[in-house]
């Protein structure tokens, strides 16, 4: 491995160190139920846009419960109100909290655009989460997807 | 092979030598922050957790190894997912069960306290009632949350029930907690007295 000059070694640095940092925040949302109100509902917007890797066909989503307790954590990813022939609406339940898995993926078919994503727990208590969503393509290519936060409890 | 003049290489190596220097400060700073317990009510609490005679489950040293690994973590949220995963019960000895959770309880973190108070319940791990009622005058809700969820179906925690809802000062989280766990100590009563 040859350097032509100092200039280039540092830019090859620098980004190594930009993909690290966006491997570790890709595409993923930790968060917790401050309040421990079993009501507590965290709500976060999903924007799926083509950022160059194709037009989104889909959200998916899943939950992984990362507190052991009796409350289990779950999702509810919805988009649109023309159900017929893709569902608008999809739930998926962390059941088993005491391991490193996720709940079961689930697919919002609804294009691009803006995805509301829900995450609620069944009961009063301590729950924190990591939800990890990607917007894909028909193909079932990653394409833009951006989050941010609407509400906290 | 790598060819520098002599000056950029060393300004290389400094520029390494100083991403690393700020790397190790973080951690240095997490763990220290991971031993200093300021919130916890339980730092006098002794531990034990026994094996069960009949424990069908022989302890699996990968298993083991992992656990104890992540609950050394200098990072909160991995301490929590090794205490998570001993919320069921098998797999790891006993004794190293013990240690981790009395490390644990007294983790300055309240999310890994509470669910070490969990992971304790979950274990059958002695003098249970006493670290639940040290738990739940810890200053921290997610502490409390826990030791309240890990309350069982007897009649001395049903008495801690009532007198949690009964506390003008406690958090809605716990009252609601509390008063949902006696609905279905009601329940359970109600199936045992009618023999179901």
């Amino acid at each position: 491995m040859q350097f032509s000059n100092l200039k280039e070694m540092l830019v090859s640095i620098f980004g190594f160190m930009a993909i690290y940092v966006g491997t570790v925040s890709a595409d993923n949302q930790a968060g917790s139920f401050s309040t421990g109100l079993a009501a507590a509902v965290d709500f976060y917007q999903v924007t799926c846009f083509d950022d160059g890797n194709g037009v989104p066909s889909y959200l998916e989503a899943q939950v992984k419960d990362m507190t052991a307790s009796t409350s289990k954590v779950s999702i509810l990813a919805y988009k649109g109100t023309s159900c017929t022939t893709n569902k608008c609406a999809q739930f998926s339940v962390d059941t088993t909290d005491s391991d490193t898995t996720y709940s079961p993926l689930v697919k919002v078919i609804q294009g691009s655009g803006v995805y509301n994503l829900f995450v609620m727990h069944t009961a009063a208590g301590a729950d924190s989460y990591d939800v990890a969503f990607h917007c894909k393509t028909s193909g079932g290519v990653h394409t833009g997807t951006s989050v941010t936060s609407k509400q906290q409890q | 092979m790598l060819k520098l003049p002599n000056y950029k290489s060393e300004i290389i190596i400094q520029f390494v030598i100083f991403f690393m220097s700020v790397a190790g400060f973080t951690n240095h700073v997490f763990a220290d922050s991971a031993k200093v317990n300021l919130g916890s009510s339980m730092d006098s609490i002794q531990i034990y957790c026994m094996a069960v005679h009949g424990d069908a489950l022989e302890p699996d040293a990968g298993f083991t190894k992992s656990i104890v690994k992540l609950s050394q973590s200098n990072d909160p949220a991995r301490r929590v997912s090794a205490l998570s995963q001993l919320a069921v019960k098998g797999l790891i000895d006993a004794e190293v069960v013990q240690k981790i959770l009395q490390a644990a309880i007294q983790d300055s973190d309240p999310n890994v306290r509470g669910q070490a108070v969990y992971a304790f319940a979950q274990q059958g791990c002695g003098d249970l009632f006493v670290v639940l009622e040290q738990a739940l005058q810890d200053t921290e809700l997610s502490v409390r949350l826990m030791a309240l969820d890990s309350l069982g179906v007897d009649e001395r925690s049903a008495a801690l029930l009532k007198q949690v809802i009964e506390d003008e000062d406690e958090a809605q989280a716990i009252k609601d907690l509390a008063a949902m766990k006696l609905e279905f100590l009601a329940a359970h009563n109600q199936v045992q007295d009618n023999g179901i």
